[in-house]
């Protein structure tokens, strides 16, 4: 899905004083193009990026994924369309805790449309297949605090594309691991965006990683300053 | 399957949360027991009365006077049993009957041969019965015949007769008047009675006629007649049902007076469940941030933790009723021989299902207000923590779970103390016990913040640090902890208050002894023996008086015309004389010697008045002020007096207290019996003085005081221990729920104390901060709720009950040294193991 961010600012209000927080922010985000984005800590990646994938509204400005106007949407239509198009993978993977790792891939597909037409059976075997397919066949009742790190992330992105979302949004994915695991991790992601042919962003600080994808896009105080096309 | 999505999400999340907030159901499913056990018991205690009614009276009808029942009452008994009504008599005194270890104060029943109306008497052996009615012989309750230490076949002294113990009896009617406070009684035949010479002249005894009414007739429509044709006889005469109805309304105040604590508990449970929902769902945010970034609606997150707190609230009332049931079948086991009938306590399905709704909503209610935050919770929580927050929106959805939560206090305590403007005082009242013991709380413990030396040890500083960290639940541990400590507070007080008001002190006065019924020619002889056992001490004079007239009027026309209670009428005073006012006594208006009369009096005591110094309540009963007139009849004799003063009379003194008092000497020559006040002997010298009285003047009855006290401890200790069960209840509803919040606050601790080790501080060093935030959080809470509750205690004790309070301070001391070690060692238990743990795995477990 294509991803257009037109004018785009936002700003916090902070002891009575408008903090801007992104200012003037246009982008176009191409079908199934796999961009990154790069800054230092405070620059607005994450503002960015929830932004972006509808998580929080722009104070000024339009965002459009595909052909939905998310800007127009109500909080809950914006939680309707990321049920059925957005993917996330976050950097401390936040599988929910009380659940089994098959349970937490199961959940996207709950809440989405599609699910909806689904038998409690399919929906779980597409979740079982998903874990499979990231080697977790072996680990599918295990909780979260009985898998490790890189286990977890796994889990993390078969959920994240059980629902073969249009677009997928990851935080620092590898942040919290460590440079093998990493390095499996990232290529697991490509290997299952090729496949479905997700667009995806990355946030990231890692300059290799990023220098792997379509475009790096530089955001520094607020302003995507600098964008690099390979 | 997304229509069922919240559901499943509530019954996965619950996995994590059930354990946790378990603990804090417990503390619901105790109010709920407490309150369903105290309802179902009420309803027990109301049927086994009506049920019982006719049983309880012993007819349909009683009649009863405190004089012998008057030749033309006995017309009226003979024409009733002409138009075929059963008709049995009874008299009943009660009279100090000697034990192998002193006196003990008995009921002694003595029937003719119709009696019982009612029932089927069952003695064992059988037969015992019948030997009543034909010789000298007693029967009793079997529990009646232990305390006496007598078997069957032995003998027991009383009065002038020696009689025989026949054997036990059940199933007789009981009098629920006095068997209440001295237990059930020992019967024997009038005949009996007569020949033991107990019921001489100025003996504390009523007779009674029971009747029976043929079934064809109304029992109330004869009562009414009765009354009329008995108009100015002095007689009393109530129905069964009247007799039952008051009965039940009687257990109906003391069930809903308990079920005020069952209410307190409830409530605490609710603040319980209220502080574990605001914890869980500040842990819950990132996994609902997550939900929410996955698609999840606000309404659909929101409806799973609503179906959690259902599902635990429904899960804590089931087990609460199930409390209940069992509080319900174990109260009459409590208050046995205090209940004079069988409850026989019975499941009533309605009861129990609204205790189930009462506990659900309450349960609810009080987890709605923390759950509203899960609709704040905005999905990039997920991406970073200080987002998590967000200004509160739910304000109209606040407003109306809050109002809803005050709507349901305030019918939750009309409904329980059965009255609109009694139960909103009750709930303003627990509103404010609620809100001064948060205020108290935070206000202690900020003190101590503040107060504290910037110099004090790096522990201690530490330690109280703890007390303001961020989700510590500091309010809630000491709300709960206080609440506790609160009603134990304000029981330990009553309680105080209650014995006090029994403490018999040699040094003050009290008597070890007190005779009744000493003759007027036996008055030397009981003097020279009282002197011999080295007590000398002057006996006082009783006079039997009834009221005749008041200010001229005739006390039936006032009695006629409600203008006097009916009681004070009828009944026979004991009155005396005497020069001196008593130390029980305090004057408040006109003057104790006649040196000091006024006009009025003067005039009237040349007139012939004697002059009577009236109790306080009495004369205000009468209407009656200083100078007043006041006429007695003293057996048949009309003695005009005046009213000379006014006096308020201490009666929670076991000495002997008087409504009237003449002067000395005024009524020399009057019918007199004696009482003797024997002062403080030691034990040994109380038993020899007891048996040379019983052989020398054996119509003389001795009271043993300590059997008296014995016997109102007794009964007060039975109510004691309900309300300490229920107590009870609460506390450990508030003991749960500061386990729970302990628990809660468990991992936080954890992480500091992994910072602290890692920073270089050693084991003991950590125990210690632990050690003070635990102890201060114990201190300041129990602190706080046992001082109020002392309050609470006092105002009690000195506004309802008009007794005087006792603070039981060194009590009070060890109660809250013992709930501070109490709370330290539950914060230990809890928080223990984890402190032992190498901190690098702390540290990486917690991220």
């Amino acid at each position: 899905m294509r991803i257009e961010l037109e004018g785009v600012e936002k700003e916090y209000r902070s002891g009575g004083q408008a903090l801007p927080v992104l200012q003037g922010v246009d982008l176009v985000v191409e079908e199934e193009s796999v961009i990154s984005i790069l800054g230092p800590s405070g620059s607005g990646k994450t503002t960015l990026l929830g932004i972006m994938a509808g998580l929080d509204r722009p104070t000024r400005g339009t965002v459009r994924i595909g052909d939905t106007d998310l800007t127009a949407l109500t909080e809950d239509g914006r939680a309707g369309f990321r049920a059925a198009h957005v993917g996330f993978v976050f950097q401390t993977f936040h599988l929910l805790p009380s659940l089994t790792a098959l349970e937490n891939v199961q959940v996207p597909l709950e809440l989405s449309p599609e699910g909806g037409a689904l038998a409690a059976r399919e929906i779980r075997e597409r979740a079982r297949a998903l874990l499979a397919r990231v080697g977790l066949e072996e680990r599918t009742h295990h909780y979260p605090s009985q898998l490790s790190g890189g286990e977890q992330q796994r889990v993390a992105l078969a959920r994240a594309f059980v629902t073969r979302p249009g677009v997928l949004f990851a935080d620092e994915p590898t942040g919290n691991l460590d440079r093998e695991t990493g390095a499996k991790i990232i290529a697991l992601l490509e290997e299952l965006n090729r496949d479905a042919r997700t667009t995806l962003v990355l946030v990231t600080h890692d300059l290799s990683l990023a220098e792997r994808t379509d475009r790096v896009l530089h955001i520094e105080g607020g302003r995507v300053r600098e964008e690099v096309r390979r | 399957m997304i229509r069922f999505f919240a559901t499943r999400l509530a019954a996965r999340e619950s996995r994590a949360g059930f354990r946790r907030i378990g603990v804090f159901m417990g503390a619901i499913a105790l109010g709920v027991g407490a309150l369903t056990g105290l309802h179902g018991f009420q309803q027990d205690a109301a049927e086994g009365v009506r049920a019982e009614a006719r049983e309880l009276l012993g007819g349909d009808l009683r009649i009863q006077s405190g004089a012998a029942l008057s030749d033309s009452v006995q017309a009226v008994l003979g024409t009733l049993r002409d138009r075929g009504f059963q008709v049995a008599e009874a008299v009943s005194l009660a009279s100090a009957l000697p034990t192998s270890s002193g006196s003990r104060l008995l009921q002694l029943n003595a029937v003719d041969g119709a009696y019982p109306l009612t029932g089927i008497p069952e003695s064992l052996p059988a037969g015992a019965w019948q030997r009543v009615r034909d010789e000298a012989a007693v029967v009793a309750d079997a529990r009646v015949l232990e305390q006496l230490g007598v078997e069957v076949g032995d003998s027991l002294r009383l009065g002038q007769l020696q009689v025989v113990v026949a054997g036990s009896v059940r199933g007789l009617p009981v009098d629920l008047g006095v068997q209440s406070i001295v237990g059930p009684p020992l019967f024997l035949s009038l005949a009996t009675l007569e020949g033991s010479g107990l019921l001489g002249f100025g003996s504390l005894a009523q007779f009674r006629a029971f009747v029976r009414v043929p079934a064809a007739l109304d029992p109330d429509t004869e009562a009414r007649a009765l009354r009329e044709t008995l108009r100015g006889e002095g007689v009393n005469v109530q129905t069964a049902r009247a007799e039952a109805e008051s009965l039940a309304e009687g257990f109906r105040s003391l069930a809903r007076f308990l079920g005020l604590v069952g209410l307190m508990a409830l409530l605490l449970g609710g603040i319980g469940v209220a502080s574990a929902v605001h914890v869980y769902v500040r842990e819950r945010i990132p996994a609902i941030a997550v939900l929410r970034c996955l698609g999840a609606r606000q309404s659909t997150v929101f409806r799973a933790y609503l179906l959690q707190a259902l599902a635990l609230g429904a899960l804590g009332s089931l087990l609460g009723v199930l409390l209940g049931v069992g509080l319900q079948f174990g109260l009459p086991r409590m208050l046995a021989g205090f209940l004079p009938f069988d409850p026989s306590p019975r499941i009533r399905p309605l009861t129990l299902a609204a205790g189930l709704a009462v506990g659900s909503w309450v349960a609810l209610l009080f987890a709605l207000l923390p759950l509203l935050r899960v609709r704040e919770i905005p999905p990039l929580a997920a991406f970073r923590v200080e987002v998590e927050g967000g200004a509160p929106r739910q304000v109209l959805p606040r407003l109306l779970a809050g109002v809803a939560l005050v709507g349901t206090l305030f019918l939750l305590s009309v409904a329980q103390v059965g009255g609109v403007l009694p139960g909103i005082i009750f709930a303003l009242a627990l509103s404010g016990v609620l809100g001064l013991l948060a205020a108290l709380s935070r206000g202690i413990a900020g003190a101590t913040r503040w107060l504290l030396p910037a110099g004090a040890p790096f522990v201690v500083r530490q330690g109280l640090s703890g007390l303001f960290r961020p989700g510590n639940q500091t309010g809630a541990v000491l709300t709960a902890m206080g609440f506790g400590a609160f009603l134990i507070g304000s029981l330990l007080v009553a309680e105080a208050g209650l014995r006090a008001g029994l403490t018999l002190d040699p040094d003050g006065g009290e008597p070890s002894l007190v005779l009744f019924d000493v003759q007027t020619d036996q008055r030397e002889q009981v003097e020279e023996l009282l002197a011999g056992a080295g007590a000398p001490t002057g006996l006082i004079p009783v006079v039997p008086a009834r009221l005749s007239a008041v200010q001229g009027v005739p006390i039936g026309t006032l009695v006629a015309d409600d203008v006097v209670p009916g009681w004070m009428g009828r009944r026979v005073y004991r009155n005396t004389w005497r020069a001196d006012l008593s130390d029980t006594e305090r004057l408040v208006a006109g003057s104790w010697a006649s040196s000091g009369d006024g006009e009025a009096v003067q005039a009237a005591v040349a007139d012939g008045a004697l002059r009577v110094s009236l109790e306080a309540e009495v004369a205000e009963s009468l209407g009656l002020e200083v100078g007043d007139a006041i006429s007695w009849d003293v057996q048949g004799r009309i003695v005009p007096a005046v009213v000379s003063s006014i006096r308020e009379v201490n009666w929670a003194s076991l000495r002997p207290n008087f409504y009237a008092v003449f002067d000395a000497g005024a009524l020399d020559g009057a019918p007199t019996t004696w009482i003797g006040l024997v002062p403080g002997l030691a034990p040994e010298a109380v038993g020899r003085l007891q048996d040379s009285l019983r052989v020398q003047v054996p119509n003389v009855s001795v009271l043993d005081v300590s059997a008296v006290r014995e016997t109102v401890e007794r009964v007060s200790g039975q109510v004691l221990r309900v309300l300490r069960a229920l107590a009870g209840f609460a506390t450990a509803g508030g003991f749960l729920v500061l386990f729970a919040a302990l628990l809660t606050g468990r991992f936080r601790r954890r992480r500091e104390s992994a910072l602290l080790k890692t920073l270089g501080a050693r084991a003991p060093t950590v125990r210690g901060v632990l050690l003070v935030e635990y102890a201060v959080l114990g201190g300041v809470g129990a602190a706080a709720g046992l001082l109020l509750g002392a309050g609470g205690g006092v105002v009690l004790l000195v506004r309802l009950f008009g007794s005087t309070a006792l603070v039981p301070w060194s009590t009070l001391g060890a109660t809250w040294l013992g709930l501070v070690v109490l709370t330290v060692a539950a914060g230990w238990s809890v928080s223990g193991p984890v402190l032992r743990e190498p901190p690098l795995v702390v540290l990486r477990d917690e991220g």
